[in-house]
C-alpha cells in the first residue's frame, strides 16, 4: 500500500509541476509577443533596457539548466 | 465469463473523457494534442489495470459494487484521468518565433522563444536523474544522456543568439548582416526545439 501512496504522490507532484511549468512557458511566450508587438506599434527596435531584461532572464534560466548541484 | 467491460475499459469513452477534460484544462493554459490524448487514454487503462491488480492483493473485505465494478475503481479512474491529463500536458508548442518585423525584432523574438525553451528544458533537467536505459516515463526522471544533449544544444544556441544580439545592438548594423543573423538565430533555437520535441518534452509543431 505504501508503494501505491508513493506512486500517487509522484503523480500529483508531476501533475503540479507540469501545470506550473506549462503556465510559466505560456507567460514567457505572451511576454515576448507583447514586447515585440509594442516595438512594432511604436516602430522601433528593442531598447538596451529590453535587451538587458531578457538577458537577465536567460542567464538565470541557463544557470539552472547547467547546475548540477 | 462475459464480454461486458466497465466503462473505463473502453478506450473510446476514455478518449472522449480525456478530450473533455483537456478542453477544460486548455482554459487554464494546458494544451494536449490529439496524439497525447490517445497516449493518456492508453496509459489510464494500463494504470487502472495495475491498480486493480494491486487492490486485489490488499483487499480483505468485499466493498459495495455497482454494475460496472467497484466504487473504488470508478474514483481511481476519474482521479487518474484528471491527474494524467495534467501530468502529460507537454509544454504547449514553443513556436512563436516571428519572421515579421525588423531583423532586430526577429532576433529579440528568437530570444524570447529561447527563454521559453529553456524553461521547458529546465523542467526536465530538474527531475531526479535515472539511468539512461531506465524504463520510467520521461516525466518521472531525467536521463543523463538526454540532459547532456540538451545542455550541448543550449550552448550552441546561446553562442549564436548572443552573436546575433551583438549585431542587432550595433549602432549602425549592415542590413544584410543583421538579416543573416536573424535567420541564424531562428535556426539555432530550431535545433534546440527539435531536440526537446524529439524527446517528447514539448509539443512538436511547425514553426
Amino acid at each position: 500500500m505504501t508503494g501505491a501512496l508513493e506512486f500517487a504522490a509522484l503523480v500529483i507532484q508531476l501533475a503540479g509541476m507540469a501545470a506550473r511549468v506549462g503556465g510559466d512557458v505560456i507567460d514567457i511566450l505572451d511576454w515576448g509577443k507583447a514586447r515585440v508587438e509594442t516595438m512594432r506599434s511604436e516602430g522601433r527596435d528593442p531598447t538596451a533596457e529590453e535587451w538587458d531584461e531578457i538577458n537577465g532572464k536567460i542567464d538565470a534560466a541557463r544557470a539552472r539548466l547547467h547546475d548540477d548541484a | 465469463m462475459t464480454d461486458e467491460k466497465p466503462w473505463y475499459g473502453s478506450r473510446t469513452i476514455l478518449a472522449n473523457a480525456i478530450g473533455g477534460i483537456t478542453a477544460l484544462l486548455a482554459i487554464f493554459g494546458l494544451d494536449l494534442s490529439p496524439e497525447a490524448q490517445t497516449q493518456v487514454a492508453t496509459l489510464v487503462m494500463l494504470l487502472t489495470n495495475l491498480v486493480n491488480i494491486g487492490l486485489r492483493f490488499v483487499t480483505t473485505k468485499p466493498i459495495k459494487r455497482d454494475k460496472g465494478g467497484t466504487v473504488n475503481s470508478h474514483w481511481i479512474v476519474v482521479a487518474l484521468l484528471v491527474l494524467l491529463a495534467a501530468c502529460d500536458s507537454r509544454i504547449a508548442p514553443v513556436t512563436t518565433t516571428t519572421t515579421d518585423g525588423t531583423p532586430q525584432q526577429v532576433i529579440f523574438a528568437a530570444h524570447a522563444d529561447y527563454l521559453a525553451l529553456l524553461t521547458a528544458a529546465n523542467a526536465y533537467v530538474s527531475l531526479p536523474r535515472c539511468a539512461d536505459d531506465a524504463t520510467l516515463s520521461d516525466r518521472a526522471c531525467s536521463r543523463p544522456r538526454v540532459v547532456k544533449i540538451i545542455r550541448a544544444a543550449d550552448n550552441d544556441a546561446f553562442i549564436v543568439l548572443r552573436s546575433a544580439q551583438d549585431v542587432a545592438r550595433d549602432e549602425a548594423p549592415d542590413k544584410g548582416t543583421v538579416q543573416r543573423w536573424a535567420d541564424r538565430a531562428r535556426s539555432a533555437i530550431g535545433v534546440l526545439r527539435a531536440i526537446l520535441t524529439n524527446h517528447n518534452l514539448i509539443e512538436g509543431a511547425a514553426s
